[in-house]
């Protein structure tokens, strides 16, 4: 079978390109490997800064920067994609935006204020708390619950002159563990050690309130008398969070939120599951688990990717492909000792930020020459030979830097010394370069692979920590990256 | 001048003297905690000073590594035997602190074949044990040992922990009546005529100036002790060498491994509790002060390392640190070369200045006898007889603070062991650390124990963010642990998480590669996307906080200005501070 798109990587892009591929009615798999990174982020969906409107800054950053991802897309593009998301969850996740797509302003668990421009329901209610300082509003601990201080978010708002905000305590002995029947009956101990014990971890308390949020609610019902919302940290249910959501505020009579904390982070989480979900519903095929470790090229056209599965490796060929494996935390990107390499296709690393962390960028003509031999094999041997190029480029490039061993021997110099952060943040730059159709490209501008179109943080040029970009690029350029496909296909 | 000098004196003397002393020991490293616990021993009161933080300085930045002598016994032979004397009786007197590894030295091809005899004669001579292993049976207990290994010599090494050990050292002085001030700074040697009385000292934390007055001072400072002793106008020729390691997230060796040759860089691997360290490098610095490892220093290190033990490519790095060797050579700068032996200073026979003592160069596997020497002096000076047993009476186990809402008696052992058994009804055992297995009672005790609370005391005492996260987790689930026990105000929450990330961070910075870069990421991503850490955007993208404004010893880990909650939180005799706390009653014990 020869899919019209095959989309490697199940992160926010990745399935916000499949989404929108289904749509277009495209025959549509998505291979990925591990879970995504969705998983450890806060659900929201920010675009770009804390500007109450983001859009200015955002024409700003893009005429500054040229090479950011966003100066791949029309403000228009992005906004077109933002909704494009937002009908598609509405069921299953239901996202919330304001007039053209200006920024939320929610608490943070700090008891300080960040922005978003997209908010699932479970956070919608933090920001009108956060809008009227008269607000008055329960923040709710859990005793055994580590990552989370209702008193410490309350000290923080108290701060910034929300005086009408309290803390209070509930202990989690109140809910029942999944598997734990109704009618609570007494087990030898299990459940009671496990409420005394160890750490509760987030995702466990999700799935006991599923389970038993009445009682929970029941705990509440004489704490909340006088507020107008309830916050909690955001672990109220997995699968079945509006359910738990939407019957706390209706048992309690008050508006309830979330506000979300550490990894395992529970509205990312669900907003994983429900693209999944989605997608599987549309008919949208799915190879879960297993890491793409090469591909098929000729001619700069990409025929089939080889997916690692055990026993025998296996082979999905398609006529789109769509690289949403993301940067160095999501895996599309493997820092070395001397370089990055990207993982699946071995694309030229680009990487605007750096420094001191030196980055090889070999010209497209060596990656040229080889693509005969990676036909050939689909092995590792040609991949192995750029990697080496890549290492001595880098390797040179580093002896410049910081001298041989030869004449390291002297003090101190400051050429030796590079600030730490920044050191980082120049490798979370670090990606690939493509053209305004998403498709790769060496330094020159010339197209590397014609039917891989790259979306999310595999692109180079951009931090979305600093610049709290993340999850907008991710959706914009997934949803563009499906739209190039789907046109590319159309037109054969 | 001399009137000058006399105005000074008057000046210095107006301050108010707090503490009076029989001894005044600068430093609280690895010497100056040895030298406290052998005068505690003769029964001669005595008062520690230190600037930071215990083993903060050199004792805190090393190897750990209890050396047989074998590094040292072709260049110099009476070092040598020093080491493996020492080594034998640390074995013994500092069990809480040693575990007994054994040490391999390891010849491999390639590299000079006379150094293997020169050793094996060297070593016969000075009466180093050691003894020659079957290759089959060195790769047997080291499967990962290189291919290219041709002889193997087992030797007498061990794995020391140096924060471990100043700690018994110091917990075995206080309980003969010693006292310990950290954060404290010595600004001044008080000097009357020729005779040292005491030093002018100051509170990190509050500001505050006070002197301290005794009848002997010693500089036990280690790298800034020519800093110190210039205080009072004697000239120290020390140089500073400074040896960056790298930190891998698992014991990769049973014993310590050494190359056989030449020592050099990059060519010692020690296991130590959870993790192996390999090192060092070898690069003279002008100054004491932030020893950084660069990025050259790095490469050489894993080139060299692989050479040894090849799976060390691919294992994870979690970080790398560099600490500053004190060395003494008059005439001779730093280096290998330098003589790694120590010496006392008299400073009456050399300067003509009395009741003043400084011992400088040497290493952690001497120290003992570096603090025996000179508290042999001290104690003739004071009149007091009693000779050094530090040989014979064996430092304390280190105990756990006991508060007095502590239920379950005295527990003992390590503050590794995170886990406790019965905690009744409390939540004390929800886990805060899932890397090194604190858990909420482990990271308490440790916090009441420091003498001074200051986020990196505390984070070396506990070993939180130690472990392959680096802190990702735990450092913010100790900080609102921490909060809500109200040992840190909500201004300091935001600092501490901040502060210990960036010093984290900076570790991982030369290392970054695999996984660990993989971790950064996500550390990065959770505090500056989930938390929404305060200011950290700003921050992170023009450089490294610290180094914004300027450094100031001492103000390494605590927050600018900010710490003084902390100290009074912990600090039950400080005025000011809170009295809801049975806690802190616990403390002034």
């Amino acid at each position: 079978m020869i899919y019209d798109v095959v989309i490697i990587g199940a992160g926010l892009a990745g399935m916000t390109a499949a989404l929108k591929a289904i749509e277009m009615g495209k025959k549509t798999i998505v291979v990925s490997h591990g879970a995504s990174t969705m998983q450890v982020m806060s659900g929201c969906i920010d675009l770009y800064g804390d500007d109450r409107n983001p859009w200015p800054a955002l024409e700003e950053l893009v005429s500054q920067n040229p090479a950011h991802p966003y100066a791949l897309l029309s403000q228009e593009e992005i906004q077109e994609a933002l909704s494009f998301f937002i009908e598609r969850m509405k069921e299953s996740c239901p996202y919330h935006n304001q007039e053209g797509f200006t920024n939320f302003r929610i608490p943070t668990a700090f008891g300080e204020e960040r922005s978003t421009c997209l908010l699932p329901e479970g956070q919608f209610a933090g920001q009108s708390a956060a809008a009227d300082v008269k607000s008055r509003v329960l923040v709710v601990g859990l005793k055994g619950y580590p990552d989370f201080s209702a008193e410490l978010l309350v000290e923080g708002m108290h701060k910034r002159g929300y005086q009408g905000w309290d803390a209070a305590e509930v202990d989690l002995s109140c809910l029942q563990m999944p598997g734990e029947r109704n009618e609570r009956v007494k087990r030898a101990g299990t459940s009671s050690r496990r409420h005394k014990g160890l750490s509760a971890n987030s995702v466990e308390i999700a799935k006991r309130l599923e389970k038993s949020w009445q009682h929970f609610a029941e705990e509440l019902r004489g704490m909340v008398q006088g507020f107008d919302a309830v916050a909690f940290p955001a672990v109220l249910g997995l699968d079945e969070h509006l359910v738990v959501k939407r019957g706390l505020e209706k048992y309690l009579g008050v508006r309830v939120f979330e506000v979300p904390t550490i990894h395992p982070s529970l509205p990312g989480i669900r907003l994983a599951r429900s693209l999944g979900a989605e997608l599987r519903e549309s008919g949208c095929d799915f190879l879960q688990g297993f890491p793409v470790v090469s591909a098929d090229i000729r001619e700069r056209q990409c025929g089939s990717i080889i997916a690692s599965t055990p026993g025998r490796p296996r082979c999905v060929r398609g006529k789109n492909f769509i690289l949403a494996t993301g940067g160095v935390l999501g895996g599309g990107i493997f820092a070395e000792r001397k370089g990055a390499r990207e993982v699946v296709f071995r694309l030229p690393v680009a990487n605007p930020g750096a420094d001191a962390y030196i980055q090889a960028d070999p010209h497209s003509a060596k990656i040229a020459d080889l693509t005969a031999a990676l036909a050939d094999t689909h092995s590792s041997r040609a991949a192995d030979l750029i990697a080496t190029r890549v290492a001595a480029l880098a390797d040179d490039a580093h002896k410049e830097q910081s001298g041989t061993p030869g004449n390291r021997r002297k003090a101190d110099s400051p050429q030796f010394t590079t600030s730490g952060l920044r050191h980082q943040i120049s490798i979370s730059q670090a990606g690939v370069r493509v053209n305004q159709q998403l498709l790769p490209v060496d330094e020159d501008g010339s197209v590397l692979l014609e039917n891989v179109f790259c979306a999310g943080r595999i692109l180079a040029g951009y931090d979305p920590f600093i610049e709290g970009s993340g999850a907008g690029v991710a959706v914009s350029t997934g949803y563009k990256a499906a739209l190039e496909a789907g046109r590319l296909g159309n037109n054969e | 001048m001399v009137r000058d000098g006399l105005r000074k004196v008057v000046l210095y003397m107006d301050v108010n003297i707090k503490i009076k002393t029989g001894v005044l020991v600068i430093g609280g490293g690895a010497t100056g905690a040895g030298v406290l616990w052998d005068l505690s021993l003769r029964g001669i009161d005595a008062v520690l000073v230190e600037q930071r933080e215990l083993s903060s300085g050199t004792s805190g930045r090393c190897h750990g590594l209890l050396h047989s002598g074998g590094r040292y016994v072709v260049r110099d032979a009476d070092v040598a035997l020093e080491c493996y004397q020492e080594n034998q009786i640390l074995r013994r007197v500092a069990a809480a602190a040693v575990e007994e590894t054994g040490g391999f030295f390891i010849h491999l091809e390639g590299d000079d074949p006379d150094y293997v005899d020169k050793w094996t004669n060297a070593a016969e001579n000075a009466g180093l044990p050691f003894e020659e292993l079957d290759l089959s049976d060195a790769r047997r207990q080291e499967p990962l040992l290189s291919k290219a290994a041709r002889r193997v010599f087992e030797v007498p090494d061990a794995s020391i922990d140096p924060f471990d050990l100043v700690m018994i050292n110091v917990q075995g002085a206080i309980e003969r009546g010693a006292k310990v001030l950290t954060s404290t700074k010595v600004e001044r040697l008080i000097v009357e005529g020729q005779q040292v009385r005491g030093a002018l000292v100051k509170d990190i934390e509050s500001g505050e100036l006070y002197s301290i007055e005794a009848e002997v001072v010693i500089n036990a400072a280690g790298p800034w002790g020519g800093l110190v002793a210039a205080t009072a106008g004697v000239n120290l020729e020390m140089a500073y060498g400074k040896g960056t390691l790298l930190v891998y997230s698992q014991r990769l060796s049973n014993h310590v491994l050494n190359r056989l040759r030449l020592p050099g860089d990059g060519d010692i691997l020690v296991p130590a509790k959870t993790v192996s360290l390999l090192g060092t490098t070898d690069l003279p610095v002008p100054s004491p002060e932030k020893p950084k490892p660069i990025g050259g220093e790095v490469e050489s290190l894993l080139d060299l390392g692989e050479e040894l033990v090849p799976a060390l490519a691919n294992r994870r790095l979690l970080r790398a640190f560099a600490g500053v060797r004190p060395l003494y050579n008059p005439g001779q700068g730093a280096g290998r070369r330098a003589s790694r032996g120590f010496a006392v200073i008299d400073h009456e026979k050399e300067h003509g200045l009395s009741g003043f003592y400084s011992v400088v160069g040497g290493k952690l596997t001497i120290y003992r006898l570096m603090a025996e020497r000179v508290a042999d002096l001290t104690a003739a000076s004071l009149g007091v007889s009693t000779p050094c047993s530090t040989k014979d009476v064996c430092l304390p186990a280190l105990t756990e603070a006991s508060p007095p809402q502590d239920k379950g008696g005295s527990s003992e052992g390590s503050h590794a062991d995170g886990i406790s058994s019965d905690r009744g009804n409390s939540d004390g055992g929800t886990l805060i650390c899932e890397c090194e297995l604190l858990d909420k009672d482990a990271i308490l005790q440790a916090a009441r124990r420091l003498n001074r609370f200051t986020p990196g005391a505390f984070l070396r005492s506990t070993r939180l963010g130690h472990g392959p996260c680096q802190g990702t987790t735990c450092i913010y689930r100790a900080a609102l642990l921490l909060y809500q026990e109200k040992l840190i105000s909500y201004e300091e929450f935001q600092e501490f998480i901040k502060r210990n990330l960036t010093d984290r961070w900076q570790g991982i910075e030369q290392v970054l590669s695999g996984d660990q870069a993989r971790q950064l990421e996500l550390a990065r991503g959770i505090a500056l996307q989930n938390l929404q850490l305060r200011g950290s955007k700003q921050e992170f993208t023009s450089g490294l906080p610290r180094e914004s404004h300027g450094y100031e010893p001492g103000s390494k880990d605590c927050s600018q200005g900010g710490s003084g909650g902390l100290s009074k939180a912990l600090h039950g005799n400080k005025p000011g501070s809170g009295s809801e706390d049975s806690k802190q009653e616990g403390q002034q014990q």
